[in-house]
Parts: structure tokens; sequence; C-alpha cells
């Protein structure tokens, strides 16, 4: 049985140690130029090249988006970007545009990923692509499992598939909503996610929806129940969304389809209801698995609007742990106080519960309670920690 | 320049009648967003007097390829390189794979609606040996200007009608009206409605629902007349997009557009498609933090 790769988002470098920490096999990085995810808090060349040093060090892999489609006066500069990146060791560029590709094929060795945005549904596209020197696409999220058990036996082309997070409701790339609304091009890094706003349906004059909006929204994608048939399809990479999502999220989201994808292959009767509830301890919006049993229904549609539900359980992070004193220091995120029921959520152990006690700076002024995000707070430690592990509170 | 018109069994004598250079028609199940759409049977005798008009002959296969359809395509496929066609409009890459097999590379039209950018772009076709290219329905015309200036392949632009500006695979209206409990939701699919954003109100964007999905266009149909000696010298193809429009007024803006080519723009010609505006023609959509007012 083949392992299929664990592919993560990371807007930033904490969020990329993050998501290699918790079990991603490969994380994929926007630049500062011809990324989409404007807002993402974007690699530099130099904080590229220390990512992509952080995952080589740990075996595991680092792919940049270079996915806008580029109106001419974005193609400047664009072959020297991507010698740049090939300088930096990236393992691979995530790209949309012809334009890119040829680029990127001509000019450099990178191997070059089909993203999403170019809506692939069918093999003969994937091969069309394949015999241009692409070596991956990334699958549009309107391929189902049956499509995808024709589709992939067919082609030579490695695969990628979306098993996790936000869900275009146009197909990607072909939308021009947010130009046409907002004068920000959604090819170009500006999508305003027009398509989740509210709205009126009229016949001629009639206002046909008349007990809530017409919504368009979808729930985000959830997947947990299909990850045994895309590994038995042989897909070669699932992909997490999400590059402006927290490192709670992150964390969350990656260990628990980590352990899930290591229990199918390793041929261990997975816990589904364990894996369904340990996902939704992230923040999270609603969810659906999407186009993954064919077309969509009501159940993938988002009706009540305001569907995120955000956790204030995410206290802190761990930075250190003096194990002579059994003291923690940590990062706070989140409100909570002494006496508070905790679980220390870490990669590669059991998660355990605490109880918070003495609480303090560290200065060591003593606190009732801990409610300023970043700062650094001290506290007993029952079991031993290590940086990087997630403190959040158990949810009575 | 050449002017390409999409065209259907309704408005086709008339059209034949006017000094246009082509038609497009939509070849069924795998043409999208036309008037109407046929079987091969049916285009063949439709074929048939476009040619005796001594016009040319466009088919469109724009639709997004499922792996579903696939067998299918490439049984109609094989039929169509024996069509007396001039060209064939496509957007997904597997009508380019299986006309690199078939030997129909140059007759094929790239059409994706919204991926072509640039003049590279341009290029990366030109070098796949294809007969020509259609920009994206979101470039500027000082955009089209430059890549035309820097590409020696036909350049086609749609440039008159409605512009869809949203497709999606789902069904949203007849899920929509599920979830709210009408009992036959399906009655809305095929009659054209009007999306209204709450803060965009004076903006009712047409939407319906087929079987490729959801499609919603931009609230006014696209005029190119206050540029049309600008896209004179830049387009090889000028194509006008006759969905959501009746058989009369296609036939109107034709002759509008043969007169514009002949005569040049007056304020008259201006004044009568007041109720159009000029798509993205004047309209530079970029990323700006905030741009927006949401």
């Amino acid at each position: 049985m083949k392992k299929p790769e664990l592919l993560a988002p990371a807007g930033d470098l904490e969020k990329l140690k993050i998501a290699l920490m918790y079990g991603a096999d490969a994380v994929f990085i926007g630049g500062k130029a011809f990324s989409l995810r404007a807002r993402a808090s974007n690699f530099g060349l130099d904080d590229i090249k220390e990512a992509v040093n952080f995952a080589h060090t740990h075996g595991k892999k680092v792919y940049v988006t270079v996915n806008i489609y580029p109106h001419e006066e974005d193609l400047e500069g664009l072959i020297d970007y991507l010698k740049a990146l090939e300088a930096r060791d990236v393992d691979a560029i995530i790209v949309a545009s012809h334009a890119v590709m040829r680029a990127a094929k001509r000019h450099t060795a990178l191997e070059v990923h089909i993203s999403t945005q170019q809506s692939i549904t069918n093999h003969m596209a994937a091969n069309f692509l394949k015999d241009e020197g692409a070596e991956r696409v990334v699958l549009a999220r309107e391929v189902s499992l049956d499509g995808l058990k024709t589709l992939a036996p067919n082609t030579s082309m490695e695969l990628e598939v979306f098993i996790h997070g936000g869900m275009c409701v146009s197909y990607s790339g072909k939308c021009t909503l947010s130009n046409t609304m907002t004068d920000r091009d959604a090819n170009r890094g500006g999508c305003a996610h027009s398509c989740r706003w509210e709205y009126d349906l009229f016949k001629d004059n009639e206002l046909l929806n008349k007990t809530e909006p017409f919504s368009m929204a979808s729930k985000d994608l959830q997947t947990v129940h299909h990850i045994s048939k895309l590994i038995d399809i042989g897909v070669d990479s699932l992909k997490i969304e999400g590059r402006m999502k927290s490192i709670h999220y992150i964390a969350t989201v990656v260990n628990t389809y980590r352990r899930l994808i290591d229990s199918i292959t390793e041929e261990i009767e997975p816990s589904i209801p364990r894996y369904l509830l340990d996902i939704k301890k992230a923040e999270n919006r609603l969810t659906s698995d999407g186009f993954m049993r064919g077309m969509t229904t009501i159940e993938q549609q988002l009706y009540n609007m305001r569907s995120e539900h955000p956790t204030q359980a995410f206290v802190g992070i761990v930075k250190a742990f003096d194990a002579t004193n059994r003291t923690l220091t940590m990062e706070q995120r989140n409100y909570f106080k002494e006496g508070s029921l905790l679980e220390r959520f870490s990669p590669n152990e059991e998660t355990l519960t605490f109880e918070v006690r003495n609480l303090r700076t560290t200065e060591g002024e003593a606190l009732e309670v801990a409610r300023h995000p970043k700062q650094m707070l001290m506290m007993d430690a029952p079991f031993s920690m290590t940086p990087y592990d997630i403190l959040r509170k158990v949810q009575s | 320049m050449k002017l390409y018109v999409k065209s259907d069994q309704e408005s086709l004598d008339s059209l034949l009648d006017k000094e246009i250079d082509g038609v497009i028609l939509g070849v069924h199940p795998y043409a999208q967003r036309m008037r109407n759409t046929y079987t091969l049977n049916d285009l063949k005798p439709l074929i048939d007097k476009v040619k005796a008009a001594k016009k040319e002959v466009w088919l469109t296969m724009n639709a997004i390829i499922h792996e579903a359809d696939i067998e299918a395509l490439e049984y109609i496929f094989k039929q169509i390189k024996d069509l007396p066609i001039d060209g064939l409009m496509f957007a997904d890459l597997a009508i380019a794979k299986l006309a690199k097999t078939h030997g129909l590379l140059n007759k094929l039209v790239y059409d994706s609606e919204t991926y072509l950018t640039n003049s590279e772009d341009v290029s990366f076709w030109q070098a796949q040996g294809i007969k020509a290219v259609v920009g994206a329905r979101q470039l500027t015309i000082e955009d089209i200007e430059i890549i035309n200036n820097k590409s020696s392949m036909p350049f086609a632009m749609q440039l008159h009608g409605y512009v869809n500006m949203f497709h999606s695979a789902r069904p949203l209206i007849e899920t929509f009206f599920r979830h709210t409990g009408d009992v036959s939701p399906e009655k809305h699919n095929e009659n054209y409605l009007k999306l209204v954003e709450h803060q965009r109100r004076e903006e009712p964007y047409p939407i319906y629902q087929d079987a490729f999905g959801t499609h919603v266009f931009r609230s006014k149909p696209m005029h190119a007349f206050n540029d049309f000696e600008r896209v004179k010298n830049h387009v090889d193809y000028f194509i006008v997009n006759t969905i959501l429009y009746d058989a009369p007024r296609v036939a109107s803006i034709v002759d509008d557009l043969i007169k514009a080519n002949k005569e040049g723009v007056n304020d008259a010609l201006l004044k009568k498609y007041i109720d159009h505006d000029e798509g993205f023609l004047h309209k530079k959509t970029v990323y700006n933090e905030g741009g927006g007012n949401r």
C-alpha cells in the first residue's frame, strides 16, 4: 500500500515548523511575489531559504506557490524569481499559468506542480500537462472518488487531492465575481470571497428567497471518512488548505490526518469517531465531504451564514521545559486562569491533562488569570513537555 | 478584423444574410453558455448552410470535461475531425490532448475565459500549433494591445454581450430551494433569474442553472464601441456573445457592429448601447488591500 504525502499549508515560518513537527511530509508556502492569498504573511527569499533548510533537515519538502495568472506587467522579474527559488532548493513550485510553467521549464530545473486554479478534472488534461513537463497536478475539488478511480490509472502524472479546508464555490480560476464587484483580481491574489456574501434572488420583480438570504456559500471540506479510499486509489499527495489559518488549527488538523494515514497504511483499524472528535478541536467552520461522493446537495452548502466557531480552547504554546524544577514556559494565546484544566497536545506524545498550578510571569509575579496574548508565562508542569507542544483548555 | 457571432438555428438564417465572417455553433453536450447546442447530426446541415453562404464556421466545446464524459467525448471527437469546420473552440485541456492524437491541433481555438492573460500564454499555445487564442474576459484594452503587439498569433476577444463571471459545478439554485422547503425546486432552474447582492441592489446579475452547474453573469452586457478602432487594430476575431439576447436583438447588434466597422462609431450608436457597459476594457483589476468595500 502506497503511503501518500501529507501536505500542509504554512503562512509563516512558525506555522511551517508546526505543520512539519505535527506530521506533515511537505508544506506549501507563498512567496512575496506571484502568489495568491495576497493577505497571507508570505515568505521573502531569505525566509524561503530558512524554511527549506528546516524542512530538509527533517527529511521533508517545501513547495512554493507561483500561482497567479500574470498579466503582462506581472511577468517582469518572473524568470529571476524562479531562478532564485531554484537556488534556494525548493522542492517544487505550484503554478496555474501556462506562461509560468513554460518559463520554469525553459529557465530552471524546478519541479512543476499544476495548481488547482487550472481546474483539472480528467486524465487527458493531466496527460497534456505531463507532456509539457509538469510532474504533478492538484486536481479540481469537483473531482469525485468515482472520477478519481478512473482518472488515476489513466495517467502517470502525480495526483494531489484536497482533503481539508476551504473550498471555492466556483470552479477555481474561473471566477471574476471579485473582479466585478470589488475591482480585486481573484486570479492575482485579491479574491474578496464574494461567493460567500448574502444575496437575494428575483424572478422579474418577485423576490424568491422570502425567508432568508440566498446563499451560494460552501461548507469547508473534511474527508476523514474517505482517506482510506483515497489511499486505495493511489493518490500521491493529500492536501490541507489554509495558509491563513492559526498554528492551533494547523497542528490539530495535520496531526489528526497524520495519525489516520499512518493507521490505515500500517493496517491498524482507524478509530474514525476519535479522529472526527480530534479534528473538531481546531477552530473551524462547518464541514462536509464536498464532491467526494459526487454532486453536492444541501448537505455541502452553508445556509446559516455565520458558520465559524472560533474556539477559545487554544491557550498557548510551550516554549521551554525545565526538567529540574518541573516548570514550563509558554506563550499565551487565549484566556485561562489558575486552576484551569488544560491538555498538552504534542505531535509524538499521548495527549495528557493537568491543572494550572502556580501561574506566574517570567519575572515570578503570581497571576490569577492569563489574559494577554503573546505574554510569556510560567507554571508548574506535572510531566515533561517539549517546545511547540500546544496547550488547550479541556472543554466541559 | 473578422466578425464572429455565437449562433443557433433560430438566428442563423438572418446572420448568414449579413456581412459577418463566421458563426460559432455549440456541440451538445460539450458546449455551455450558448443560446442552443446541437448534436452532430443536427449540426451537419447547419454547417452545410454556413458553408453554402461562404462563411466560416467554428464549433465550440467549451465545457469542463469530467472523467465520466471522456469516453463519449472521444467518440464525438472522431466524428468532428471529418466535418468541414474552420475552428474548434475549447477550454478543457482534454480537447487539446485529443486534437494532438487526431491531427486537429491546427483547428483549435483556446478559450478558457479567464486563463489567457499575457503574451507568454499566447506563445505557449502558438508553440502547440493551434489556430488562435481568445483573451481572458478580464483583460483591459491596454492589455489587449500589449499582448497583440508582442504576439504573432491570431488573437480573438469576446467583446460584445453578456460576460460570465462565475461558474459553479454545484446546482446552487435547486439546492437553495430544496433547503427552504420548496416542493418543486427544479422549476426555478431554467428561468433566467436575477441575483442581487445586498449592497449592490442596482446591479442585478443574471443567474441560471443547467446541466453544467450554476452560471452568473455581469449585470450589464458589454460593448466595445468606444474602443472600436483600437480593437480593430489589435484583435483578429471579434466575437459576439449572444446568450441572454433574443434573436431580433442579436440581428440588431450585428447590424450595428457591421456599420461601425464600415463607417465608424457615432453618438447615436453609443446612445443606443447606454444600457451596456464596457466589461473590463477600462476596469483594471488588481489586488489592492482594502480596495474592496468588504
